[in-house]
Protein backbone atom coordinates (compact mmCIF):
# COMPACT_ATOMS: atom_id res chain seq x y z
CA UNK A 1 0.00 0.00 0.00
CA UNK A 2 1.32 3.42 -0.96
CA UNK A 3 2.29 5.65 1.93
CA UNK A 4 1.48 8.69 -0.14
CA UNK A 5 -2.07 9.68 0.76
CA UNK A 6 -2.26 12.88 -1.30
CA UNK A 7 -0.30 13.47 -4.44
CA UNK A 8 -0.87 16.36 -6.78
CA UNK A 9 1.13 16.98 -9.91
CA UNK A 10 1.36 20.52 -11.29
CA UNK A 11 -2.15 21.38 -10.23
CA UNK A 12 -3.39 24.56 -11.90
CA UNK A 13 -6.66 26.45 -11.67
CA UNK A 14 -7.69 29.64 -13.40
CA UNK A 15 -10.74 31.79 -12.78
CA UNK A 16 -11.72 34.07 -15.65
CA UNK A 17 -8.19 34.11 -16.99
CA UNK A 18 -6.59 34.78 -13.60
CA UNK A 19 -4.41 31.97 -12.29
CA UNK A 20 -5.39 31.14 -8.70
CA UNK A 21 -3.17 28.06 -8.36
CA UNK A 22 -0.17 27.33 -10.55
CA UNK A 23 1.74 24.05 -10.85
CA UNK A 24 1.19 22.96 -7.26
CA UNK A 25 2.75 19.58 -6.54
CA UNK A 26 1.96 18.22 -3.10
CA UNK A 27 2.95 15.05 -1.36
CA UNK A 28 1.32 14.04 1.91
CA UNK A 29 2.34 10.83 3.61
CA UNK A 30 0.29 8.53 5.82
CA UNK A 31 0.10 9.45 9.50
CA UNK A 32 1.33 13.00 9.04
CA UNK A 33 -0.23 16.30 10.01
CA UNK A 34 0.47 18.42 6.96
CA UNK A 35 0.12 22.16 7.48
CA UNK A 36 -0.72 23.95 4.27
CA UNK A 37 0.21 27.55 4.88
CA UNK A 38 -0.17 30.75 2.98
CA UNK A 39 -1.52 34.26 3.32
CA UNK A 40 -5.17 34.92 2.53
CA UNK A 41 -5.77 34.66 -1.19
CA UNK A 42 -2.73 32.45 -1.77
CA UNK A 43 -4.85 29.68 -3.28
CA UNK A 44 -5.17 27.30 -0.31
CA UNK A 45 -8.94 26.91 -0.48
CA UNK A 46 -8.85 26.52 -4.25
CA UNK A 47 -6.27 23.74 -3.88
CA UNK A 48 -8.36 22.05 -1.19
CA UNK A 49 -11.49 22.21 -3.33
CA UNK A 50 -9.58 20.53 -6.13
CA UNK A 51 -8.43 17.82 -3.70
CA UNK A 52 -12.09 17.14 -2.91
CA UNK A 53 -13.32 17.23 -6.48
CA UNK A 54 -15.32 20.41 -5.89
CA UNK A 55 -13.31 22.28 -8.53
CA UNK A 56 -11.96 20.85 -11.76
CA UNK A 57 -8.27 21.58 -12.31
CA UNK A 58 -7.41 23.31 -15.57
CA UNK A 59 -4.17 21.35 -15.64
CA UNK A 60 -2.43 18.76 -13.51
CA UNK A 61 -3.82 15.88 -11.52
CA UNK A 62 -4.88 14.82 -8.03
CA UNK A 63 -4.42 11.34 -6.62
CA UNK A 64 -5.79 10.28 -3.25
CA UNK A 65 -4.67 6.97 -1.75
CA UNK A 66 -2.69 6.29 -4.91
CA UNK A 67 -5.69 6.48 -7.25
CA UNK A 68 -6.55 9.39 -9.58
CA UNK A 69 -9.44 11.42 -8.20
CA UNK A 70 -10.83 11.92 -11.69
CA UNK A 71 -11.53 8.20 -12.06
CA UNK A 72 -11.79 7.00 -8.48
CA UNK A 73 -13.58 9.87 -6.77
CA UNK A 74 -16.22 7.76 -5.05
CA UNK A 75 -13.81 5.37 -3.27
CA UNK A 76 -11.36 8.14 -2.39
CA UNK A 77 -13.99 10.41 -0.86
CA UNK A 78 -15.34 7.48 1.13
CA UNK A 79 -12.03 7.50 3.00
CA UNK A 80 -11.73 11.29 3.17
CA UNK A 81 -13.48 13.60 5.62
CA UNK A 82 -13.45 17.32 5.06
CA UNK A 83 -14.24 20.60 6.69
CA UNK A 84 -14.02 23.41 4.16
CA UNK A 85 -13.90 26.92 5.62
CA UNK A 86 -16.91 27.48 7.87
CA UNK A 87 -18.82 24.35 8.83
CA UNK A 88 -21.78 23.66 6.57
CA UNK A 89 -24.70 22.55 8.67
CA UNK A 90 -28.48 22.57 8.53
CA UNK A 91 -29.46 24.86 11.41
CA UNK A 92 -33.07 23.61 11.56
CA UNK A 93 -31.89 20.06 12.28
CA UNK A 94 -30.38 18.67 15.47
CA UNK A 95 -26.71 17.75 15.74
CA UNK A 96 -27.66 14.07 15.49
CA UNK A 97 -29.80 14.64 12.39
CA UNK A 98 -27.02 16.63 10.73
CA UNK A 99 -24.62 13.76 11.29
CA UNK A 100 -27.24 11.27 10.14
CA UNK A 101 -27.13 12.84 6.67
CA UNK A 102 -23.43 12.08 6.22
CA UNK A 103 -23.86 8.70 7.94
CA UNK A 104 -26.59 7.56 5.56
CA UNK A 105 -24.61 8.57 2.48
CA UNK A 106 -21.50 6.84 3.80
CA UNK A 107 -23.46 3.76 4.82
CA UNK A 108 -21.98 3.93 8.33
CA UNK A 109 -23.75 2.29 11.30
CA UNK A 110 -26.09 4.48 13.43
CA UNK A 111 -23.80 4.05 16.45
CA UNK A 112 -21.20 6.12 14.62
CA UNK A 113 -23.11 9.28 15.46
CA UNK A 114 -22.57 8.85 19.18
CA UNK A 115 -18.95 7.82 18.61
CA UNK A 116 -17.99 10.98 16.68
CA UNK A 117 -20.01 13.25 18.96
CA UNK A 118 -18.02 11.84 21.88
CA UNK A 119 -14.74 12.41 20.04
CA UNK A 120 -15.48 16.11 19.55
CA UNK A 121 -17.05 16.52 22.99
CA UNK A 122 -20.60 17.18 21.81
CA UNK A 123 -22.22 14.04 23.17
CA UNK A 124 -24.55 16.11 25.33
CA UNK A 125 -25.85 18.11 22.34
CA UNK A 126 -27.08 15.33 20.07
CA UNK A 127 -30.74 16.34 20.32
CA UNK A 128 -30.18 20.11 20.25
CA UNK A 129 -31.04 22.21 17.22
CA UNK A 130 -27.90 23.45 15.51
CA UNK A 131 -29.30 26.97 15.22
CA UNK A 132 -28.74 27.28 18.97
CA UNK A 133 -25.05 26.32 18.66
CA UNK A 134 -22.12 28.70 19.10
CA UNK A 135 -19.57 28.95 16.29
CA UNK A 136 -17.18 26.74 18.25
CA UNK A 137 -19.86 24.05 18.64
CA UNK A 138 -20.66 24.25 14.92
CA UNK A 139 -16.98 23.88 14.10
CA UNK A 140 -16.76 20.79 16.29
CA UNK A 141 -19.92 19.42 14.69
CA UNK A 142 -18.31 19.99 11.29
CA UNK A 143 -15.30 18.02 12.47
CA UNK A 144 -17.59 15.26 13.77
CA UNK A 145 -19.21 15.12 10.34
CA UNK A 146 -15.79 14.74 8.77
CA UNK A 147 -15.02 11.84 11.13
CA UNK A 148 -18.17 9.80 10.42
CA UNK A 149 -17.43 6.43 8.86
CA UNK A 150 -14.02 4.93 8.34
CA UNK A 151 -12.03 8.00 7.37
CA UNK A 152 -8.30 7.76 6.82
CA UNK A 153 -7.70 11.31 5.69
CA UNK A 154 -9.06 14.58 7.02
CA UNK A 155 -8.85 17.72 4.93
CA UNK A 156 -9.46 20.77 7.09
CA UNK A 157 -9.57 24.24 5.58
CA UNK A 158 -8.94 26.92 8.20
CA UNK A 159 -10.62 24.88 10.96
CA UNK A 160 -10.01 27.52 13.61
CA UNK A 161 -11.50 30.40 11.65
CA UNK A 162 -13.65 32.54 13.90
CA UNK A 163 -12.92 30.55 17.05
CA UNK A 164 -11.98 32.22 20.33
CA UNK A 165 -8.63 31.31 21.96
CA UNK A 166 -10.23 28.53 24.01
CA UNK A 167 -11.86 27.12 20.89
CA UNK A 168 -8.55 27.25 19.02
CA UNK A 169 -6.84 25.33 21.81
CA UNK A 170 -9.61 22.72 21.82
CA UNK A 171 -9.45 22.29 18.05
CA UNK A 172 -5.67 22.01 18.16
CA UNK A 173 -5.86 19.30 20.81
CA UNK A 174 -8.43 17.42 18.75
CA UNK A 175 -6.29 17.58 15.62
CA UNK A 176 -3.25 16.41 17.53
CA UNK A 177 -5.14 13.31 18.75
CA UNK A 178 -6.32 12.20 15.31
CA UNK A 179 -3.18 10.56 13.87
CA UNK A 180 -2.19 8.89 17.12
CA UNK A 181 -5.59 7.66 18.31
CA UNK A 182 -7.42 7.08 15.06
CA UNK A 183 -4.66 6.60 12.50
CA UNK A 184 -5.97 9.52 10.47
CA UNK A 185 -3.74 11.62 8.24
CA UNK A 186 -4.52 15.32 8.54
CA UNK A 187 -4.15 17.94 5.83
CA UNK A 188 -4.70 21.30 7.44
CA UNK A 189 -4.70 24.75 5.90
CA UNK A 190 -4.16 27.86 7.94
CA UNK A 191 -2.75 31.32 7.96
CA UNK A 192 -2.28 31.21 11.74
CA UNK A 193 1.31 30.07 11.87
CA UNK A 194 1.82 29.72 15.58
CA UNK A 195 -1.08 27.34 15.79
CA UNK A 196 0.04 24.85 13.15
CA UNK A 197 3.62 25.01 14.41
CA UNK A 198 2.47 23.03 17.42
CA UNK A 199 0.72 20.23 15.56
CA UNK A 200 2.35 19.89 12.13
CA UNK A 201 4.79 17.19 11.16
CA UNK A 202 5.04 18.50 7.61
CA UNK A 203 4.66 21.96 6.14
CA UNK A 204 3.85 23.28 2.68
CA UNK A 205 3.85 27.00 2.01
CA UNK A 206 1.85 28.53 -0.81
CA UNK A 207 2.36 32.06 -2.08
CA UNK A 208 0.45 33.68 -4.91
CA UNK A 209 -0.76 30.29 -6.06
CA UNK A 210 2.65 28.64 -6.10
CA UNK A 211 4.38 26.30 -3.66
CA UNK A 212 7.41 28.05 -2.23
CA UNK A 213 8.33 25.45 0.38
CA UNK A 214 7.51 21.87 1.19
CA UNK A 215 9.21 19.75 3.81
CA UNK A 216 9.11 18.35 7.31
CA UNK A 217 8.73 20.45 10.42
CA UNK A 218 12.45 19.94 11.09
CA UNK A 219 13.25 21.26 7.61
CA UNK A 220 11.42 24.40 8.63
CA UNK A 221 13.40 24.57 11.87
CA UNK A 222 16.59 24.45 9.82
CA UNK A 223 15.43 27.60 8.05
CA UNK A 224 15.07 29.34 11.36
CA UNK A 225 18.65 30.63 11.57
CA UNK A 226 19.68 32.08 14.93
CA UNK A 227 20.44 35.79 15.08
CA UNK A 228 21.62 38.42 17.44
CA UNK A 229 19.32 41.22 18.53
CA UNK A 230 21.00 44.32 19.91
CA UNK A 231 19.27 47.38 21.36
CA UNK A 232 21.75 50.21 21.47
CA UNK A 233 21.54 53.99 21.78
CA UNK A 234 21.88 56.04 18.60
CA UNK A 235 21.01 53.03 16.52
CA UNK A 236 21.86 54.53 13.13
CA UNK A 237 25.39 55.43 14.25
CA UNK A 238 25.76 52.02 15.87
CA UNK A 239 24.64 50.37 12.65
CA UNK A 240 27.17 52.38 10.63
CA UNK A 241 29.90 51.45 13.08
CA UNK A 242 29.17 47.72 12.78
CA UNK A 243 29.13 47.93 8.99
CA UNK A 244 32.44 49.82 9.07
CA UNK A 245 33.89 47.02 11.21
CA UNK A 246 32.92 44.53 8.48
CA UNK A 247 29.84 42.91 10.07
CA UNK A 248 26.57 42.37 8.28
CA UNK A 249 23.80 44.01 10.28
CA UNK A 250 20.26 45.24 9.69
CA UNK A 251 18.01 47.59 11.57
CA UNK A 252 14.55 46.27 12.37
CA UNK A 253 12.01 47.88 14.68
CA UNK A 254 14.75 50.04 16.26
CA UNK A 255 17.02 47.08 16.97
CA UNK A 256 20.15 45.83 15.24
CA UNK A 257 19.96 42.30 13.86
CA UNK A 258 23.04 40.25 13.04
CA UNK A 259 23.48 36.69 11.87
CA UNK A 260 27.09 36.38 13.09
CA UNK A 261 26.11 35.16 16.55
CA UNK A 262 29.68 34.18 17.47
CA UNK A 263 30.63 37.84 17.46
CA UNK A 264 28.31 38.78 20.33
CA UNK A 265 31.00 39.63 22.88
CA UNK A 266 33.16 41.54 20.40
CA UNK A 267 30.22 43.54 19.09
CA UNK A 268 29.21 44.46 22.62
CA UNK A 269 32.74 45.67 23.42
CA UNK A 270 33.04 47.69 20.18
CA UNK A 271 29.72 49.41 20.78
CA UNK A 272 30.47 50.23 24.44
CA UNK A 273 33.94 51.51 23.61
CA UNK A 274 32.37 53.76 20.96
CA UNK A 275 30.13 55.29 23.64
CA UNK A 276 26.87 53.47 22.86
CA UNK A 277 24.65 52.22 25.67
CA UNK A 278 23.79 48.58 25.02
CA UNK A 279 20.43 47.95 26.66
CA UNK A 280 19.82 44.49 25.22
CA UNK A 281 21.89 41.84 23.54
CA UNK A 282 20.16 38.55 22.99
CA UNK A 283 20.36 35.45 20.85
CA UNK A 284 17.07 34.59 19.17
CA UNK A 285 15.75 32.17 16.62
CA UNK A 286 13.76 33.34 13.60
CA UNK A 287 10.12 32.51 14.20
CA UNK A 288 8.12 30.40 11.79
CA UNK A 289 6.41 33.64 10.94
CA UNK A 290 9.74 35.15 9.85
CA UNK A 291 10.39 32.11 7.69
CA UNK A 292 6.89 32.31 6.31
CA UNK A 293 7.12 36.01 5.56
CA UNK A 294 10.52 35.56 4.00
CA UNK A 295 9.23 32.84 1.71
CA UNK A 296 6.01 34.51 0.76
CA UNK A 297 7.57 37.99 0.37
CA UNK A 298 4.76 39.41 2.45
CA UNK A 299 5.18 42.94 3.60
CA UNK A 300 5.74 43.55 7.28
CA UNK A 301 3.46 46.26 8.49
CA UNK B 1 -29.26 0.34 -0.30
CA UNK B 2 -28.53 1.97 -3.67
CA UNK B 3 -26.90 5.39 -3.45
CA UNK B 4 -29.88 7.20 -5.00
CA UNK B 5 -32.14 5.79 -2.29
CA UNK B 6 -29.67 6.77 0.44
CA UNK B 7 -29.42 10.34 -0.82
CA UNK B 8 -33.18 10.45 -1.24
CA UNK B 9 -33.71 9.56 2.43
CA UNK B 10 -31.36 12.38 3.44
CA UNK B 11 -33.32 14.84 1.32
CA UNK B 12 -36.53 13.89 3.11
CA UNK B 13 -34.72 14.16 6.45
CA UNK B 14 -33.68 17.71 5.58
CA UNK B 15 -37.36 18.69 5.20
CA UNK B 16 -37.94 18.22 8.91
CA UNK B 17 -39.12 21.43 10.60
CA UNK B 18 -39.36 23.25 7.26
CA UNK B 19 -42.44 24.69 5.57
CA UNK B 20 -42.27 22.08 2.79
CA UNK B 21 -44.93 19.76 4.17
CA UNK B 22 -47.08 22.63 5.38
CA UNK B 23 -47.13 23.98 1.83
CA UNK B 24 -48.39 20.60 0.61
CA UNK B 25 -51.43 21.13 2.83
CA UNK B 26 -51.73 24.88 2.61
CA UNK B 27 -51.66 25.44 -1.17
CA UNK B 28 -54.51 23.01 -1.99
CA UNK B 29 -56.39 24.18 1.11
CA UNK B 30 -56.47 27.76 -0.20
CA UNK B 31 -58.03 26.60 -3.49
CA UNK B 32 -60.55 24.31 -1.82
CA UNK B 33 -61.53 26.90 0.79
CA UNK B 34 -62.08 29.57 -1.83
CA UNK B 35 -64.36 27.38 -3.91
CA UNK B 36 -66.21 26.15 -0.86
CA UNK B 37 -66.93 29.78 0.03
CA UNK B 38 -67.96 30.54 -3.57
CA UNK B 39 -70.32 27.53 -3.45
CA UNK B 40 -71.66 28.60 -0.09
CA UNK B 41 -72.34 32.23 -0.97
CA UNK B 42 -73.38 31.61 -4.58
CA UNK B 43 -75.60 28.63 -3.85
CA UNK B 44 -78.88 30.52 -4.19
CA UNK B 45 -78.01 31.77 -7.69
CA UNK B 46 -76.75 28.37 -8.85
CA UNK B 47 -79.87 26.61 -7.59
CA UNK B 48 -82.16 29.25 -9.09
CA UNK B 49 -80.57 28.72 -12.51
CA UNK B 50 -80.89 24.93 -12.15
CA UNK B 51 -77.13 24.53 -12.68
CA UNK B 52 -75.08 21.68 -11.29
CA UNK B 53 -72.26 23.03 -9.16
CA UNK B 54 -70.28 19.77 -9.42
CA UNK B 55 -68.93 20.71 -12.85
CA UNK B 56 -68.12 24.29 -11.78
CA UNK B 57 -66.37 23.01 -8.69
CA UNK B 58 -64.04 20.60 -10.48
CA UNK B 59 -63.33 22.99 -13.38
CA UNK B 60 -62.67 26.04 -11.23
CA UNK B 61 -60.53 24.14 -8.76
CA UNK B 62 -58.47 22.73 -11.63
CA UNK B 63 -58.07 26.11 -13.32
CA UNK B 64 -57.14 28.03 -10.21
CA UNK B 65 -54.71 25.34 -9.13
CA UNK B 66 -53.09 24.91 -12.51
CA UNK B 67 -52.63 28.56 -13.38
CA UNK B 68 -52.02 30.15 -10.00
CA UNK B 69 -51.28 27.99 -6.99
CA UNK B 70 -49.34 25.20 -8.67
CA UNK B 71 -46.74 27.49 -10.34
CA UNK B 72 -46.36 29.27 -7.02
CA UNK B 73 -46.07 25.91 -5.28
CA UNK B 74 -43.33 24.55 -7.56
CA UNK B 75 -41.43 27.84 -7.35
CA UNK B 76 -41.49 27.84 -3.55
CA UNK B 77 -40.83 24.12 -3.08
CA UNK B 78 -37.89 23.96 -5.49
CA UNK B 79 -36.47 27.18 -4.03
CA UNK B 80 -36.80 25.76 -0.55
CA UNK B 81 -35.04 22.52 -1.51
CA UNK B 82 -32.21 24.36 -3.23
CA UNK B 83 -32.12 26.99 -0.49
CA UNK B 84 -31.28 24.32 2.09
CA UNK B 85 -27.89 24.03 0.38
CA UNK B 86 -27.46 27.62 -0.81
CA UNK B 87 -28.22 29.13 2.61
CA UNK B 88 -25.26 27.91 4.66
CA UNK B 89 -23.04 27.23 1.65
CA UNK B 90 -23.73 23.55 2.16
CA UNK B 91 -22.88 22.51 -1.39
CA UNK B 92 -19.19 22.18 -0.58
CA UNK B 93 -20.02 19.83 2.25
CA UNK B 94 -22.69 17.84 0.45
CA UNK B 95 -20.74 17.41 -2.78
CA UNK B 96 -17.56 16.40 -0.96
CA UNK B 97 -19.41 13.33 0.32
CA UNK B 98 -18.95 10.14 -1.67
CA UNK B 99 -22.15 10.24 -3.68
CA UNK B 100 -22.31 10.90 -7.41
CA UNK B 101 -23.62 14.38 -8.13
CA UNK B 102 -26.42 13.05 -10.29
CA UNK B 103 -27.91 11.34 -7.22
CA UNK B 104 -28.10 14.70 -5.46
CA UNK B 105 -29.68 16.36 -8.50
CA UNK B 106 -32.29 13.67 -9.05
CA UNK B 107 -33.02 13.19 -5.35
CA UNK B 108 -33.98 16.83 -5.05
CA UNK B 109 -36.06 16.58 -8.22
CA UNK B 110 -37.80 13.45 -6.93
CA UNK B 111 -38.53 15.10 -3.60
CA UNK B 112 -40.00 18.14 -5.38
CA UNK B 113 -42.11 15.88 -7.61
CA UNK B 114 -43.25 13.82 -4.61
CA UNK B 115 -44.36 16.92 -2.75
CA UNK B 116 -46.18 18.15 -5.84
CA UNK B 117 -47.98 14.84 -6.33
CA UNK B 118 -48.84 14.78 -2.65
CA UNK B 119 -50.34 18.25 -3.03
CA UNK B 120 -52.45 16.95 -5.93
CA UNK B 121 -53.74 14.13 -3.72
CA UNK B 122 -54.56 16.63 -0.99
CA UNK B 123 -56.35 18.79 -3.56
CA UNK B 124 -58.41 15.84 -4.85
CA UNK B 125 -59.29 14.79 -1.31
CA UNK B 126 -60.06 18.39 -0.34
CA UNK B 127 -62.31 18.92 -3.36
CA UNK B 128 -64.26 15.75 -2.55
CA UNK B 129 -64.65 16.77 1.09
CA UNK B 130 -65.73 20.27 0.02
CA UNK B 131 -68.28 18.83 -2.41
CA UNK B 132 -69.80 16.62 0.27
CA UNK B 133 -69.84 19.49 2.72
CA UNK B 134 -71.71 21.67 0.20
CA UNK B 135 -74.16 18.83 -0.57
CA UNK B 136 -74.92 18.61 3.13
CA UNK B 137 -74.96 22.32 3.79
CA UNK B 138 -76.76 23.49 0.61
CA UNK B 139 -79.07 20.76 -0.57
CA UNK B 140 -79.86 21.32 -4.25
CA UNK B 141 -76.43 22.70 -5.10
CA UNK B 142 -75.21 19.31 -6.32
CA UNK B 143 -78.46 17.55 -7.30
CA UNK B 144 -76.72 14.66 -9.06
CA UNK B 145 -74.18 14.05 -6.33
CA UNK B 146 -70.44 14.49 -6.75
CA UNK B 147 -68.94 12.45 -9.60
CA UNK B 148 -65.30 11.65 -8.84
CA UNK B 149 -64.02 11.19 -12.38
CA UNK B 150 -64.21 14.93 -13.36
CA UNK B 151 -62.16 15.69 -10.24
CA UNK B 152 -59.56 12.92 -10.43
CA UNK B 153 -58.81 12.67 -14.17
CA UNK B 154 -57.91 16.35 -14.76
CA UNK B 155 -55.72 16.34 -11.66
CA UNK B 156 -53.95 13.20 -12.81
CA UNK B 157 -53.26 14.83 -16.19
CA UNK B 158 -52.02 18.02 -14.56
CA UNK B 159 -49.74 16.11 -12.20
CA UNK B 160 -47.91 14.60 -15.18
CA UNK B 161 -48.15 17.61 -17.48
CA UNK B 162 -46.48 19.85 -14.91
CA UNK B 163 -43.27 17.80 -14.88
CA UNK B 164 -41.71 19.89 -17.63
CA UNK B 165 -42.26 23.14 -15.72
CA UNK B 166 -41.01 21.43 -12.57
CA UNK B 167 -37.74 20.24 -14.14
CA UNK B 168 -37.08 23.72 -15.56
CA UNK B 169 -37.82 25.44 -12.25
CA UNK B 170 -35.73 22.84 -10.38
CA UNK B 171 -32.69 23.55 -12.57
CA UNK B 172 -33.13 27.33 -12.19
CA UNK B 173 -33.35 27.01 -8.39
CA UNK B 174 -30.19 24.93 -8.19
CA UNK B 175 -28.31 27.00 -10.74
CA UNK B 176 -28.59 30.41 -9.08
CA UNK B 177 -27.89 30.94 -5.43
CA UNK B 178 -30.26 33.86 -5.15
CA UNK B 179 -33.79 33.07 -4.05
CA UNK B 180 -34.88 36.21 -5.87
CA UNK B 181 -33.65 34.81 -9.20
CA UNK B 182 -35.57 31.55 -8.77
CA UNK B 183 -38.68 33.26 -7.42
CA UNK B 184 -38.58 35.95 -10.11
CA UNK B 185 -38.25 33.31 -12.80
CA UNK B 186 -41.16 31.34 -11.37
CA UNK B 187 -43.40 34.39 -11.11
CA UNK B 188 -42.54 35.50 -14.63
CA UNK B 189 -43.35 32.02 -15.91
CA UNK B 190 -46.66 32.10 -14.04
CA UNK B 191 -47.64 35.44 -15.58
CA UNK B 192 -46.63 34.24 -19.04
CA UNK B 193 -48.77 31.16 -18.37
CA UNK B 194 -51.77 33.45 -17.88
CA UNK B 195 -51.00 35.16 -21.17
CA UNK B 196 -50.38 31.88 -23.00
CA UNK B 197 -53.77 30.51 -21.99
CA UNK B 198 -55.38 33.08 -24.27
CA UNK B 199 -53.32 32.05 -27.27
CA UNK B 200 -54.32 28.87 -29.08
CA UNK B 201 -50.77 28.58 -30.44
CA UNK B 202 -48.95 29.09 -27.16
CA UNK B 203 -51.13 27.26 -24.68
CA UNK B 204 -50.09 23.72 -25.65
CA UNK B 205 -46.42 24.66 -26.00
CA UNK B 206 -45.63 26.80 -22.98
CA UNK B 207 -44.72 24.51 -20.04
CA UNK B 208 -46.68 26.56 -17.50
CA UNK B 209 -49.92 26.66 -19.52
CA UNK B 210 -49.65 23.21 -21.08
CA UNK B 211 -51.12 21.34 -18.05
CA UNK B 212 -54.35 23.34 -18.41
CA UNK B 213 -54.54 22.60 -22.12
CA UNK B 214 -53.96 18.96 -21.29
CA UNK B 215 -57.05 19.00 -19.09
CA UNK B 216 -59.15 20.21 -22.01
CA UNK B 217 -57.57 17.87 -24.55
CA UNK B 218 -58.77 14.34 -24.93
CA UNK B 219 -57.90 11.08 -26.60
CA UNK B 220 -54.89 10.96 -28.88
CA UNK B 221 -54.02 14.63 -28.45
CA UNK B 222 -53.80 14.27 -24.68
CA UNK B 223 -51.57 11.22 -24.93
CA UNK B 224 -49.29 12.90 -27.45
CA UNK B 225 -48.98 15.97 -25.25
CA UNK B 226 -48.32 13.87 -22.16
CA UNK B 227 -45.62 11.83 -23.84
CA UNK B 228 -44.03 14.89 -25.47
CA UNK B 229 -43.92 16.85 -22.23
CA UNK B 230 -42.54 13.83 -20.40
CA UNK B 231 -39.82 13.36 -23.01
CA UNK B 232 -38.87 17.05 -23.01
CA UNK B 233 -38.87 17.02 -19.19
CA UNK B 234 -36.48 14.05 -19.27
CA UNK B 235 -34.18 15.93 -21.65
CA UNK B 236 -34.26 19.09 -19.50
CA UNK B 237 -33.51 17.01 -16.40
CA UNK B 238 -30.62 15.27 -18.14
CA UNK B 239 -29.12 18.55 -19.38
CA UNK B 240 -29.58 20.18 -15.95
CA UNK B 241 -27.96 17.20 -14.27
CA UNK B 242 -25.04 17.28 -16.71
CA UNK B 243 -24.48 20.98 -16.00
CA UNK B 244 -24.81 20.41 -12.24
CA UNK B 245 -22.32 17.54 -12.32
CA UNK B 246 -19.68 19.61 -14.08
CA UNK B 247 -20.17 22.77 -12.07
CA UNK B 248 -17.33 24.18 -9.98
CA UNK B 249 -18.33 24.60 -6.34
CA UNK B 250 -16.90 27.99 -5.48
CA UNK B 251 -18.94 28.93 -2.42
Amino acid sequence: MSDEIIRTIQLTKRFRGKTAVRDVSLSVTRGSVYAFLGPNGAGKSTTIRMLLGLLRPDAGSVALFGAPLSTDRYTSLHRTGSLVENPSVYPHLTAGENLDIARRILGAPPADIDRVLAVVGLGYARGKLVKTFSLGMRQRLGLAQALIGKRELLILDEPTNGLDPAGITEMRQLIRRLPAEFGITVFLSSHLLGEVEQVATHVGILSQGQMVFQGTASDVSALRTPRLRIRASRVDQAHALLIAQGWAADVSAGDLLMTDVAAAATVNRVLVEAGHDVELLTLESATLEDVFLGLTHAEVA
Amino acid sequence: MPMLARVLTTEFLKLKRTLALWMVLLAPFVVVLLHTLIGHFGAAQVIARHRDYARDLSQNVTMMWTLLLMPLFITLETSLLAGLEHADKNWKNLLALPSPRWTVYFSKLLVAASLLWLAHLVLIAGTIVAGHFLMWEKPGLLPNGLPLRPIIVPMAKVSVGVLLALTIQHWVSLRWQSFTAAFGFGMMAMVLGFVAVNSADCVPRFPWSMPLHLVRAGGQEAWTMLLTSFAVAAIVAAVGCWEFSRRDVTN
